[in-house]
């Protein structure tokens, strides 16, 4: 049940945002952040799957 | 989402009720006015502050006060004024309050509040600190009375946080307000509060003088998409807008922001004498400290204990007693009339002089103005010149600009739905508690099956959003471990 929120007064500076959204938003913002700080694992290997192809695919024509 | 709103997960405000705080009638939350003095010359406000009251409580009288008050399960005080700490001993019962194990903050305008006080304050205990800041220089300036309050507000934000409290800010609305606040959220979010408090400016006291200061209700149809789209962005800023108790009720968004991500909350009503105690500074005792004081003063703890004042005074239980049928006007046929007993008893008494009807409502904007409809107010009678005085106001309904009226389809007040009520052993009673549709958004009585609002099945609705809450919150527990262990590895490759 929330708060009462009477009008002259100090708001509820102890509440805080709940729930999945924010939970989520959260996640995301760490997700970003290993990103920057350590680079983007499964663009990599893709890119690497694809010029490793691309290097295999060279060598079998030579 | 920055981290100081979202690494307290699991925390729980001191203020938050539950439903035994209503049954066993705990004032949880007490608003005291420890002087009338104040150094602002503001014109709204309601208490007509300035100099002090010419009997104000004793340092041992409030002291006693706290003590009593900790006696009855008070777990929050805001000490407001006039100026709290033009009040000689204001730290001093900041010091007992914390050691009652009250949370304890101060409301102020902040001029002169100089950083040796803030200090002080600390030092006793105090917790928080919340700033009145109405808009941008000139028109705060020019509502606060004196040149050089808003940058002054300013700097006792940035001194305060420096003390490490927890910064917030109040912000009231009138019609110059609307095309100020996104800017003002700029400046308070880079001024590093962390809470912002909504509210419409009331028609009391000195608002009753300067009537301009009034928004018209029809201005909620622009004010409240804007409200929700700066809750929005502010979430997102670290900045949590909280809307005061005269914001509402129950339009398109009222499951965004009242229970700031948990959707069961919803506006319940009044809570004035329920689990909120307001006392003035002579220790007149009220079941919010706005209401006026001609009409609910409760006692005065000079003359009877707060106990008994609490429990027994007339004037503090209508909120434990009333029903739909005090109600009048759009809000006795309305369809939330038994869960929002026409929301602020503050707003709507000081403005029709009467409890129970209220044109500062979202639903009931929106409503009228679907059928080419709003509603106006003016000025009939000025308030007497006493301290929290109302005046009059006539509603006026007409034409929308631009508009054909519409008929209103005829609405049976017998026919709204009235709950089943069990009061508790002590007397107190749970408020009402509504669900969600989640088609449309809108709150509904829990015995219906087929949305009043928009038509959906709720069943049906209630089925898909547990599946999504399901699949929402497999997908953070994926997260939650995915990040952990790589968490974990950083820390040994660290090492």
């Amino acid at each position: 049940m929330t708060t009462i929120r009477p009008l002259y007064m100090v708001t509820v500076t102890d509440a805080i945002c709940k729930g999945d959204l924010a939970e989520m938003k959260k996640l995301r913002a760490e997700c970003e952040k290993h990103i920057a700080d350590h680079g983007d694992i499964a663009s990599l290997l893709s890119t690497l799957q694809v010029e490793i192809a691309k290097a295999e695919h060279g060598a079998k024509r030579k | 989402m920055t981290a100081s709103l979202a690494d307290h997960t699991i925390h729980r405000p001191v203020r938050y009720t539950d439903v035994s705080d209503y049954e066993r009638m705990v004032p949880v939350h007490v608003v005291w006015e420890i002087t009338l003095a104040c150094n602002l010359k503001c014109l709204h406000c309601g208490s007509r502050a300035g100099g002090p009251r010419a009997d104000e409580l004793t340092t041992t009288e409030a002291l006693d006060l706290v003590d009593r008050l900790a006696g009855l399960g008070t777990r929050e005080i805001s000490l407001i004024g006039g100026e709290a700490y033009l009040r000689k001993d204001w730290v001093e019962i900041i010091r007992r309050c914390r050691s009652r194990g009250m949370r304890t903050a101060i409301q102020t305008g902040a001029r002169n509040l100089t950083e040796a006080k803030i200090a002080a304050a600390v030092e006793a205990g105090l917790q928080g600190i919340g700033v009145s800041i109405d808009g941008l220089a000139a028109l705060h300036d020019r509502v606060r009375g004196v040149p050089g309050s808003f940058d002054q507000a300013f700097a006792v934000l940035a001194a305060a946080k420096a003390h490490g409290l927890a910064v917030s800010v109040n912000t009231q609305i009138g019609p110059e307000t609307l095309s100020q606040l996104e800017p003002l959220m700029d400046r308070i979010i880079a001024a590093g509060a962390t809470h912002w408090q909504i509210q419409l400016t009331v028609a009391m006291g000195n608002a009753v003088d300067n009537d301009q200061l009034l928004l018209q209700p029809y201005q909620l149809l622009d004010l409240m998409p804007l409200l929700a789209r700066l809750y929005e962005d502010g979430r997102e800023r670290g900045l949590l807008m909280v809307v005061g108790n005269n914001i509402g009720y129950f339009g398109p968004y009222e499951h965004l922001w009242r229970g700031f991500g948990d959707e069961s909350e919803h506006w319940s009503g009044c809570a004035a004498g329920q689990t909120g105690i307001g006392i003035e500074a002579d220790g007149t005792i009220k079941g919010c400290p706005s209401l006026a004081t001609s009409l609910y003063a409760a006692g005065n703890v000079r003359t009877a204990t707060i106990e008994d004042i609490w429990r027994h005074s007339e004037a503090m239980r209508f909120g434990r007693l009333r029903d739909v049928d005090e109600l009048w006007g759009y809000c006795r046929t309305c369809y939330y009339a038994d869960v929002c007993r026409a929301g602020c008893t503050w707003t709507s008494e000081s403005l029709l002089g009467k409890r129970g009807n209220n044109p500062y409502c979202h639903h009931r904007v929106r409503d009228l103005a679907a059928h080419g409809r709003r509603e106006r107010i003016v000025k009939v009678k000025e308030a007497p010149a006493d301290s929290f005085a109302i005046g009059e106001f006539a509603l006026i309904e007409e034409a929308m600009p631009g508009c054909d009226l519409r008929p209103m389809p005829a609405r049976d007040p017998n026919a709204v739905h009235v709950r089943t009520v069990v009061r508790a052993a002590d007397g107190g009673l749970a408020p009402a508690t509504l669900d969600l549709c989640r088609d449309c958004e809108r709150y509904v009585w829990p015995h219906e099956t087929t949305c009043p609002h928009c038509g959906g099945d709720l069943a049906t609705t209630a089925a898909r959003h547990a599946a999504d809450v399901a699949r929402r919150q497999a997908l953070i527990a994926r997260a939650r471990a995915v990040l952990a262990r790589l968490g974990s590895e950083g820390a040994r490759h660290e090492a």
